[in-house]
């Protein structure tokens, strides 16, 4: 404990060095400024940036690296709050409540709960980091393939509570997705699938222009349809800062996200996002009125952000203890490693403390500097959404297009979302929801690829995911969250019986 | 533009829920495309999955929430319209679609004046005056950010 504690010293030392915190600033301050654009999520911004910090000391550019992460995961919630884009996976969640708080004049409220959600969130993970880091990284070697299919299927099902509507469409939309997430070639047998002989679809599709598709351009279609062409009325600002009483709502909500978010984020692949939805289930299933769910329930917003900031923070213990990079971001860091002549891996924080425990001090720093930075931008950000829809609509398609196009200067990913708009206005008015869809094709590859392994190594035994323990557990879970959807679907349709 | 309606239940509508309906048979009709074009792809054994497996699980799950969904559509006592906003959803698209088309021929301005034209025909359009303003705002801060701020390769003019 004392070590921890005199390497946490040495390490606050190391990022509170002026220039470490210049460069810690400068990161969260680009990193969110760019974040907020719709279309750049972290990883687009991480490998944007990543030159300019090819100039700076070791220590400085992941400090700066790390900087730009935090600040473009906080910008990207921005705009999912503000108009409903979401940048990335993980803030899908956010949108949901974020924006519907900010129609009923809570913008403000709804933006300082996400950055002192993601505050508390992040200075909890760093501090588990830096206790638990190595052990925790072991637990996530001791997920085997069928493990991760068990994980995956409890957040499926998980993702199918998020939907208000019937039960066999959300399913149906996770489907979806995962037929979506199939496009392009087949990793292990070179098959190309429903590609339809298009180059572009040789590397399957991206998760920017489905998303901006399903919600940026399908959204503006109903926004005007709703309001026949006058677009929403920018509502009036309440009040900027959360009271007594937002702080009550969202405080249990932000411990339980950053718990699943400090548990999950350690997986590879879909870590964050799997625990923002998780953790936006969780609040659905605990909240004394799920109904308020989709409508502006605070905890919407600050258990998801909670849980996707510690999910993304904790990503950085199997890149800086194992040497595995968890996500494309993480891959991103270990590239920037690599080339200022770092191998990251078990023997870095012995062998160079000061980088290792620096970059984890600077976590804490940067996570303050953020809400920093960003409280004072609340009142900046709350009048955007009082410009008349009139003019916010084109400006919004703008952003959409040009952003969509920046992730490879290839128009054909404009077109994809021009497409995926109208399939996302199909699916409004036929009552289906996007976001199981977008859970399902985020982690349709892992989920795949894990099964056929899964399936591999016990020869085509199913039985495999109940006698391993830490995957029958999984499943009892997967079980038990598909009785608590099904018996209340099931009463509500006796209900309904009942009444004919 | 119209509105989902909920029209009064008449005992002559059979269709209590088109939406319901409708929805179920667009989810059969993604999973048997799905099918179709997964036939040629060998699926392997459980054991040893090849290439056609998952997507053919996934496409027979699909079919089977689909037909679940046809089944409703046709059952449940819900009664409302199904209603189509012609003008957004055509002029948002058309709009996306003449940036994408224009993009690499005229540049950026002139795709960003396609994009918010057409796009602006969705809603109420703006007076001359204020839709210079927009797009000569629109244009010089995407100029700014994507070209001058993170080097895109952007042709500006045509």
């Amino acid at each position: 404990m004392m070590d921890i504690l005199a390497n946490l010293w040495l390490g606050l030392g190391v990022s509170v060095e002026p220039m470490n915190l210049v460069y810690c600033f400068l990161g969260v301050l680009i990193g969110t400024l760019i974040g907020v654009l719709p279309g750049l999520g972290p990883t687009a911004t991480v490998a944007l940036l990543l030159p300019i910090t090819f100039y700076l000391p070791p220590v400085g550019a992941l400090i700066m690296l790390a900087g730009i992460f935090y600040g473009a995961q906080y910008g990207g919630s921005t705009t999912a709050i503000l108009v409903k884009l979401p940048g990335e996976s993980s803030s899908v969640m956010t949108c949901l409540d974020g924006n519907a708080m900010a129609r009923q004049g809570r913008g403000g409220v709804a933006l300082a709960t996400a950055a002192l959600s993601s505050l508390f969130a992040g200075c909890v993970t760093t501090l588990v980091i830096a206790l638990a880091g190595p052990p925790l990284a072991g637990m996530a070697l001791a997920f085997g393939p069928s493990e991760y299919v068990a994980l995956m299927l409890v957040g499926l099902i998980g993702a199918v509570t998020l939907a208000h509507g019937s039960v066999v469409k959300a399913v149906a939309m996770i489907l979806v997705g995962l037929l979506l997430s199939m496009v392009g070639t087949d990793v292990n047998s070179g098959q190309m699938r429903f590609t339809f002989d298009i180059p572009q679809l040789y590397d399957g599709l991206d998760f920017v222009p489905l998303a901006m598709g399903l919600f940026g351009l399908a959204d503006i279609i109903i926004n005007l349809e709703e309001t026949e062409g006058r677009g929403i009325d920018p509502s009036p600002v309440h009040r900027l800062w959360p009271s007594l009483q937002d702080f009550k709502d969202a405080w249990p909500a932000a411990v339980r996200g950053t718990a699943l978010g400090a548990l999950l984020g350690i997986l590879p692949g879909g870590g964050a996002t799997l625990s923002a939805f998780s953790s936006y289930a969780l609040e659905k299933k605990v909240a004394r009125d799920p109904s308020a769910f989709g409508k502006g329930a605070i905890q919407g917003v600050a258990g998801p952000e909670a849980a996707n900031n510690a999910g993304a923070q904790a990503s950085f213990i199997p890149m800086l203890s194992l040497g595995i990079p968890s996500n494309a971001v993480m891959a991103l860091m270990v590239g920037a490693m690599m080339i200022h002549g770092i191998t990251p891996g078990p023997q870095i924080m012995t062998k160079q403390p000061d980088l290792f425990w620096g970059m984890i001090a600077s976590m804490l720093v940067g996570n303050v500097m953020l809400v920093v930075l960003n409280l004072p931008l609340i009142g900046l950000w709350v009048r955007l959404l009082r410009v008349p829809y009139a003019y916010l609509f084109p400006a919004i398609l703008v952003f959409c297009c040009i952003g969509t196009y920046s992730l490879k200067n290839d128009v054909f990913d404009v077109l994809l979302m021009a497409g995926f708009g109208v399939f996302g206005y199909v699916l409004k008015k036929l009552d289906c929801e996007p976001a199981p869809l977008l859970l399902g094709f985020v982690l349709g590859p892992l989920l795949e690829e894990n099964l056929s392994r899964a399936m591999l190594l016990s020869q085509g035994d199913l039985t495999v995911f109940v006698t391993r323990p830490i995957s029958a557990g999984l499943m009892a879970v997967a079980a038990g969250l598909l009785a608590l959807i099904l018996l209340p679907a099931f009463r509500r349709q006796r209900e309904v019986a009942f009444k004919e | 533009m119209t509105h989902t309606l909920r029209s009064p239940r008449s005992a002559a509508s059979r269709l209590r829920s088109p939406q319901d309906l409708a929805a179920g048979l667009l989810l059969s009709a993604l999973a048997l495309g799905g099918l179709w074009l997964a036939r040629g792809w060998e699926a392997g054994s459980l054991a040893m999955m090849q290439a056609g497996f998952f997507p053919r699980l996934v496409c027979y799950f699909l079919l089977a929430a689909g037909l679940a969904t046809v089944l409703r559509g046709l059952t449940a006592q819900r009664t409302a319209t199904l209603a189509w906003a012609w003008r957004p959803s055509i002029a948002i698209t058309i709009a996306v679609i003449a940036f994408a088309a224009l993009l690499d021929r005229l540049g950026l301005v002139l795709a960003i004046l396609a994009l918010i034209g057409i796009g602006g025909l969705a809603g109420r359009p703006l007076r001359p005056g204020p839709f210079t303003a927009l797009w000569a705002t629109l244009a010089t801060s995407c100029i700014a950010i994507f070209s001058w701020g993170l080097g895109l390769p952007l042709q500006i003019w045509p």
